[in-house]
């Protein structure tokens, strides 16, 4: 009899407890390899992807690879402590260590390469699914085609490998630590329930009021800097909460004897109390995962609904096109729009000088520059204005006016001071009399200047400008212009003109929003699946030790219907205490981008709230279900 | 009326398609009257077990019939079955089958909490049970934080708190040093004798069998002999010792482990 003979009838004796560690490594080389496969098709790098998107693919990478080490590692030691026991015989029967690590060894083999492959198998299955959604979350024409990268291959296997022997070097350690007795005592021996400490309390109060206080005030500026204080301060708060918290509640519950001895309340709080320091962990990691896969996806999918309005705000003129392209004359333009049925409302041809920038003199170094986008003639302009159905500029307190999109600290001097003088660069000194928070040629910055002054510019060119009555529908239109113009002009052509319009950003934005969330949903899901197996993993972990109890209490007349309701009211908590502190965290969320970006707004992220809780629910009565079958499964003695 | 009547059990194991059958119990009958403290003794095999399984309404007869109190146990089902045996019954067994999460008082407390009897009641009972029987001190222990006899008197309080009609107690003192058996069965006696409890146990120890009132001795399924207790224990002893000897020294093993 060899070992690897003693290994195979293990696992094959212990199907339940290696079946769990055995999918849960499968899920975790199935999700890491999809990814791997995508951070290495050659298209990432394309035309079709957002700029940057490989180290941000990296960066997920990374985060599953994460996700992987911390979920196998728990499924393992869940899976060694189920079967400490066993290993404690063999070590009686005179097994010698060399000869245990080894079977531990050989059964890491077999299952750590049977998930590797079957991971791989799933991951390749899946690999073109996963390709067709996001050319479609991209809304490419051609969908992305299939590819099998060796690299990713490799990549798996050597980052699985890795972790497999690592688990097999550390549960040698651990098993070379402590004797037989220990590993039988370790196998029967109750936890002892945590004590509270009026210290711990205290802290967790502190650390929880710091991290929420900063999700209420942190501002756009500081928000890199407090991050990763606050998630900790989070964190920790939350371990507090759960392990302090806990206690505590089973202390009051037992405090209530109406309560705590009525019935099956018996049973339930006298478990929750004696597992609590057990419980308090999953709570926390649950919670965790959920906190960040909710808000993760409800932000992302915020983004990818205010696409539109953002498209307006940062093109709120139609569409723009700067400087005459050779063969694309205002009327190929206007003849186009009419191809496609677009109502034009107002549209206007200005003279432009591009670029160029403002010096003041008289403020501080770090802001008393300025680009300007474009400078702009009084007269053309007001007439703009007026189409628009604007209020027209008056040059009355000096000679030029600022236009700006957004405040900042100049306006702010601006606004103190009064008018200032600035170098205008290339063209002498001009006055800064008057600035405005308006933003009528799709520009970040403009300088309107009396006709005389713009009269003295030089490399005048012309501003074509356009406002349809819908712009969703001229969408098409402007597309075709665009590829129009792009087609002519090399790309490395210095006047190269540019066009922006409120439908090319729209189309441009929603297929980065829309790879964004893909990405965010992804790493949702997979946090999602990995809080089911986490509770499916203490469950059943449990189980071994539950069946037993309720078992005995069988044998002195307990009701199976009395087993589910015991069984329901401890399920209930653990599933769902972490995962209503995990929607509350999403709001504070909201609240906290909702500050830094005006887009970002409660209901997406209720949607996505609503739906992870009612997929968590489902996932929970299906559990439930399981675990009371499986517990009332064995008859008695 | 008798509290419990065992009229013609037969218990056979092993049904129509398995090759082999045991008839465990053979057209047994026992009656036990209201106070008494039976003993059931037998060698390995002999069908205590069995017999203990069918009492506790845990197996069903093959045929033959129970009856507790004068109700059939024959048409109870199920949830009915479970309802019957925690109002009407209480068990040790050799295991204490007391429950690791729960400390001594909260396993105490279970029959009658399931029975949604009221905060104080629970309380009041408890203490004065745990009192009776020596362990109001460890009430707050957990069943792992205290000894083998410590745990078996708090199986035993278990089993009496609702006042059970009946009490089954399958080789209460198998896992228990002779001292904590004799400390136990001691305390058994003064519940029989002072509380007015009904107790049927099965044994293996003669010295617990000394205890009884009565013994009903089984070999292969059938009753075998009887014994009544005069007012000496020590001849009661050695009467039984006799017995054993008698039923066939060799086939009785005195190392017997259960299961």
């Amino acid at each position: 009899m060899s070992i690897w003979h003693i290994a195979w009838q293990n696992v094959r004796h212990q199907a339940r407890s290696y079946m769990a560690f055995f999918f849960s490594s499968t899920f975790a080389v199935w999700m890491f390899f999809l990814y791997a496969s995508l951070l290495y098709h050659p298209e990432v790098e394309g035309p079709h992807f957002p700029d940057g998107v490989k180290t941000l693919l990296s960066g997920v990478e990374i985060l599953v690879a994460l996700f992987a080490v911390v979920f196998v590692f728990y499924a393992h030691s869940a899976f060694l402590k189920a079967r400490l026991r066993e290993l404690a015989t063999l070590q009686l029967l005179g097994m010698m260590h060399r000869q245990l690590t080894r079977l531990l060894a050989t059964e890491l083999i077999l299952m750590g390469s049977g998930a590797i492959g079957l991971g791989v198998g799933f991951g390749l299955a899946f690999l073109h699914l996963f390709l067709l959604t996001m050319s479609r979350v991209l809304r490419l024409d051609q969908p992305i085609p299939f590819h099998l990268s060796w690299e990713a291959v490799g990549l798996t296997l050597g980052a699985f490998v890795l972790i497999f022997v690592t688990i097999a070097l550390l549960s040698r350690r651990m098993l070379r630590r402590s004797g037989i007795a220990q590993l039988f005592a370790a196998a029967a021996k109750p936890k002892e329930p945590p004590a509270t400490s009026p210290w711990l309390v205290l802290l967790c109060l502190v650390t929880l009021v710091c991290a929420y206080g900063m999700v209420l005030t942190v501002e756009a500026e500081r928000f890199a800097r407090l991050f990763l204080p606050m998630m900790s301060a989070l964190a920790l708060g939350t371990y507090l909460l759960f392990t302090q918290g806990s206690v505590a509640l089973v202390k009051w519950l037992k405090g209530r004897r109406a309560i705590y001895l009525r019935r099956t309340n018996l049973l339930t709080i006298a478990q929750l109390a004696y597992k609590v320091r057990d419980n308090a962990r999953i709570l926390f990691l649950i919670a965790m995962l959920s906190t960040i896969s909710i808000t993760v996806m409800g932000l992302f999918y915020n983004l990818y609904l205010s696409t539109a309005k953002e498209a307006e705000r940062i093109n709120p003129i139609h569409l723009t096109i700067a400087g005459s392209p050779a063969g694309m004359a205002p009327e190929r333009v206007t003849a186009i729009l009419r191809e496609h049925g677009v109502q034009v409302v107002a549209q206007a041809t200005i003279p432009a000088v591009g670029g160029g920038g403002l010096r003041f003199a008289d403020l501080p170094a770090n802001y008393a520059h300025q680009a300007v986008g474009w400078i702009l003639p009084l007269s053309d302009m007001n007439r703009w204005l007026a189409a628009l159905g604007r209020s027209p500029i008056a040059l009355d307190r000096g000679d030029a006016a600022l236009l700006m999109r957004q405040e900042n600290r100049l306006m702010e001097e601006l606004r103190r001071h009064g008018p200032m003088e600035a170098e205008l660069e290339g063209s002498g000194r001009i006055t800064v009399g008057t600035y405005l928070m308006d933003d009528p040629i799709n520009q970040f910055s403009a300088l309107v200047v009396t006709d005389e002054q713009f009269a003295r510019l030089k490399g005048a060119t012309a501003l074509h400008l356009y406002r349809f009555a819908d712009w969703q529908a001229a969408q098409p239109a402007l597309l075709q212009i665009r590829s129009e113009i792009l087609d002519r002009w090399p790309p490395a052509f210095a006047s190269r003109p540019s066009i922006r319009g409120t439908g090319i950003f729209f189309h441009e934005s929603l297929q980065a929003a829309g790879f964004f969330l893909f990405l965010a949903t992804f790493v949702g899901v997979l946090f999602f699946l990995g809080s089911c197996n986490l509770l499916y993993f203490k469950l059943f972990n449990d189980l071994m030790e539950e069946r037993p109890q309720f078992r005995s209490l069988g044998r002195v007349g307990i009701l199976p219907r009395e087993v589910r309701r015991v069984v329901s009211s401890q399920t209930l908590l653990l599933f769902f205490a972490p995962l209503l502190l995990a929607v509350f965290n999403a709001f504070m969320a909201v609240q906290m981008f909702g500050r830094m970006e005006a887009t970002i707004s409660w209901k997406p992220m209720a949607a996505i709230a609503l739906l992870y809780v009612t997929l968590f629910t489902g996932y929970f009565l299906v559990t439930r279900r399981t675990y009371v079958r499986a517990l009332l499964s064995q008859p008695l003695p | 009326m008798p509290v419990l009547q065992a009229q013609n059990l037969t218990k056979i194991y092993g049904g129509q398609r398995s090759a082999v059958t045991v008839k465990a119990l053979d057209s047994f009958n026992l009656t036990v009257e209201k106070g008494e403290f039976v003993g059931i003794m037998g060698p390995s095999g002999s069908g205590k077990t069995t017999l203990l399984q069918l009492l506790g309404t845990i197996d069903v007869p093959t045929s033959g019939e129970i009856l507790v109190g004068g109700q059939s146990l024959a048409g109870l089902k199920g949830d009915q079955l479970a309802l019957f045996r925690r109002r009407n019954l209480g068990f040790i067994f050799q295991d204490f089958n007391l429950l690791d999460s729960l400390t001594l008082k909260e396993n105490i407390m279970v029959p009658l909490a399931l029975e949604g009897k009221p905060a104080g009641e629970l309380e009041a009972r408890t203490q004065a049970i745990a009192k009776r029987l020596g362990i109001a001190e460890v009430l707050q222990h957990y069943p792992y934080q205290v000894s083998g006899g410590q745990k078996q008197r708090a199986a035993a309080a278990r089993a009496l708190i609702h006042e059970p009609a009946l009490i089954l107690a399958d080789e209460p003192t198998g896992n228990l040093d002779s001292k904590a058996a004799r400390s136990l069965m001691e305390s058994l006696e003064r519940l029989n004798a002072e509380g007015g409890a009904t107790i049927l146990m099965v044994t293996h120890d003669p010295v617990s069998a000394s205890y009884c009132k009565r013994i009903q001795f089984i070999k292969d399924g059938r009753p075998f002999t009887e014994l009544r207790r005069g007012s000496d224990q020590a001849a009661f002893f050695h009467q039984i010792l006799d017995v054993l000897s008698a039923m066939g020294g060799e086939s009785y093993d005195l190392t017997y482990a259960r299961r």
